[in-house]
């Protein structure tokens, strides 16, 4: 690894261009890497009716690509989730754009909260295999390790120091305490258990306190889901893509007026199924990082973790 | 200290009184607790009390439809459950009110974000709260970190509970609305700018409508797409519409218990707007919401003498 001094490193990058500094206060609740790949709200095309020419349609341009400083491993693995859905199978153009121009760097998490449990998931508050540059903060400089060719890209025209034995040491030490100070739950064989568990009693227990609001997954890095919507004017209008919720009444709510998700108990099961089971079923990963902002956010302390330990408890028919 | 509500609950279980007792049990983070509901007489060990319940329990009475419960109640829930007798949205008979004291619910973020580290534990003793985390232990008194509206609280015991367990609670004559009244001071512009600044941090996500236990409708004008009343996204004026037409609704029927603010995840003040409906409606009606189960909504009633001069 290589090492810098904090305020050289930043010059450079704002001399770089759109510098959005995430490492002086804790990104809560919001996830702001989210949002700057996927915005709560965003503008996909203008229409207008130009007299007897008929409809004109005007998609906007990109806004130009921000460096996201500070940005932290469970986040940076969120974006890396919202690949999948968003790049794989179909590429939405929209987040294409704004992955293809954000450079994300990453800050490696000296003190994580009572709420984390990323080493839940394989990784940790040291991981430096996410975003595009990794760092560490070891008190008087940063440890520095590009992680893709963006990132290498970004630090161009930087003088970096070798890091000594004993920077590696100090990191090594912080890692230890970062690493010690998280709750694992043991998350083994969950998704394989849950496609028993669909018809099961236990949904109703566990959905009980939960109101259904949207905070959990508004406030999740990895929750994607949103809907599509044509704002009329008179002779124009715009479409924008909002996020939508999968805890919302409407959001499975069929033209017909059936719905598939009637209450709060079927609602509250697809959420942990789509994070648990559906998304590893479809992608090989959780679709969950760890962070803990459900758990922070939730009114009525809905804890994510304690709903994992019950639904393992649960004994199902094998 | 809940052993007189645990007996009360663990008697009411064995005896087959009622299916399940509705109330609070410790939760898995400081300062929380989290809404439970004891079905056996074993699980009354659970249930606890005090300024670390955050929301107002009687929403979770619309998930108990045609089940015989108990409800461990503080004022301004007892009054929720009029309110929803009133409006037929419960019967009387379906539930035991079981009052308990109360000295307000805390101001949850506000400790977080005075103590500004990583809190581990709390603890009530006294009228203090002791919190330890990574910036070591620190006390904070209760009174001046409960939810501003338990500071306007003029009934914090519950109405006709049938059965009270006793302790102390706050004093309903002390009500202060002092914060309300400057603002009432404020000029348009002034007001327009406080409530923009608030308002604007909204996301929309309806804690605080889901935590409501006056928000039962069926499908909510914000969700309606045919007409649009709302618009999606996150225009300020659709943001406002939603708040304040919300409020419109709540008129006469909000208990102000405070437990849409205490939800809100991005910690928005909605307690300006539903303090000053109480304060409006004890001025201009004299009118104090569920204080019995036969008295009709504000709003719902017409009399001839009803003051006028609001109107324009």
């Amino acid at each position: 690894m290589k090492k810098i001094e904090k305020e050289k490193l930043l010059r450079h990058l704002e001399e770089k261009g759109n510098l959005v500094r995430l490492d002086r206060a804790r990104q809560d609740p919001l996830s702001v890497t989210k949002s700057s790949h996927l915005p709560q709200e965003e503008l996909l095309l203008l229409f207008r009716i130009n007299g007897d020419k008929g409809v004109e349609i005007r998609v906007p341009e990109g806004r130009g690509g921000k460096i996201l400083f500070g940005v932290s491993p469970c986040e940076a693995r969120a974006v890396d989730l919202l690949d999948l859905t968003f790049l794989r199978d179909r590429i939405d153009p929209y987040y294409k754009r704004k992955r293809e121009d954000n450079v994300l760097f990453v800050l490696a998490c000296n003190k994580p909260r009572s709420t984390c449990f990323c080493t839940s998931f394989g990784y940790g508050p040291f991981s430096g295999k996410f975003g595009d540059v990794f760092m560490v903060d070891i008190g008087d400089n940063l440890l520095i390790d590009p992680v893709t060719e963006k990132g290498s890209k970004a630090l161009e025209g930087l003088e970096l120091e070798e890091a000594t034995p004993s920077d590696l040491e100090k990191m090594e030490s912080l890692k230890r305490s970062a690493e010690g100070a998280i709750t694992t739950v043991n998350i083994e064989g969950i998704s394989e258990k849950l496609k028993k568990m669909f018809l099961d009693e236990i949904w109703a227990d566990l959905a009980f306190k939960c109101v259904n609001c949207g905070a959990c997954t508004y406030v999740c890095p990895t929750c994607y889901c949103f809907d599509i919507q044509d704002v009329e004017r008179t002779n124009w209008g715009y479409r924008e893509r909002v996020w939508d919720s999968c805890m919302f009444p409407i959001y499975s709510l069929e033209t017909s007026g059936h719905n598939p998700r009637p209450t709060g108990v079927e609602r509250m099961r697809n959420r942990i199924m789509h994070k648990f089971s559906y998304y590893p079923e479809l992608y090989g990963e959780y679709g969950c990082v760890g962070c803990g902002r459900c758990i922070r956010a939730c009114p009525v302390n809905f804890d994510i973790r304690e709903a994992l330990e019950t639904l393992k408890e649960v004994e199902v028919a094998a | 200290m809940f052993e007189k509500l645990r007996e009360t609950a663990r008697e009411l279980l064995s005896k087959g009184e009622v299916e399940c007792v509705l109330g609070f049990a410790e939760g898995t983070l400081p300062m929380i607790y989290t809404p439970y509901h004891a079905r056996k007489p074993e699980e009354a060990e659970k249930l606890v009390y005090g300024p670390f319940a955050a929301p107002n329990i009687a929403t979770y009475l619309r998930k108990l439809k045609g089940k015989k419960a108990a409800v461990i109640v503080r004022g301004c829930e007892s009054r929720t459950i009029n309110l929803l007798i009133s409006e037929k949205q419960l019967n009387r008979e379906d539930v035991k009110i079981i009052g308990v004291p109360c000295t307000g619910a805390l101001d949850r973020k506000r400790i977080l974000k005075d103590y500004g580290g990583e809190i581990r534990e709390a603890r009530i003793e006294g009228e203090k709260v002791i919190v330890k985390g990574d910036k070591g232990e620190k006390a904070y008194v209760l009174e001046e970190y409960i939810s501003p509206s338990c500071k306007s609280c003029l009934y914090p015991e519950a109405i006709d509970p049938d059965i009270k367990i006793d302790g102390p609670s706050r004093d309903g004559e002390k009500a202060d609305f002092s914060d309300i009244e400057k603002i009432e001071k404020m000029s348009p512009a002034e007001k327009w700018e406080f409530f923009e600044k608030e308002l604007s941090k909204c996301i929309r996500c309806y804690a605080c409508r889901e935590i409501c236990p006056m928000c039962y409708c069926e499908s909510c004008f914000v969700d309606s797409n045919r007409p649009v009343w709302v618009e999606p996204g996150f225009d300020y004026t659709d943001i406002l519409s939603f708040h304040l037409i919300k409020m419109y609704h709540m008129a006469g029927r909000c208990v102000d218990c405070g437990a849409c603010e205490r939800a809100c995840p991005l910690g928005i003040r909605l307690s300006f707007l539903t303090r000053k409906l109480t304060k409006d409606m004890k001025e201009a009606y004299n009118f104090v919401s569920g204080l019995s189960p036969e008295e009709k909504p504000a709003l719902g009633v017409f009399s001839p003498d009803d003051r006028e001069d609001f109107i324009l």
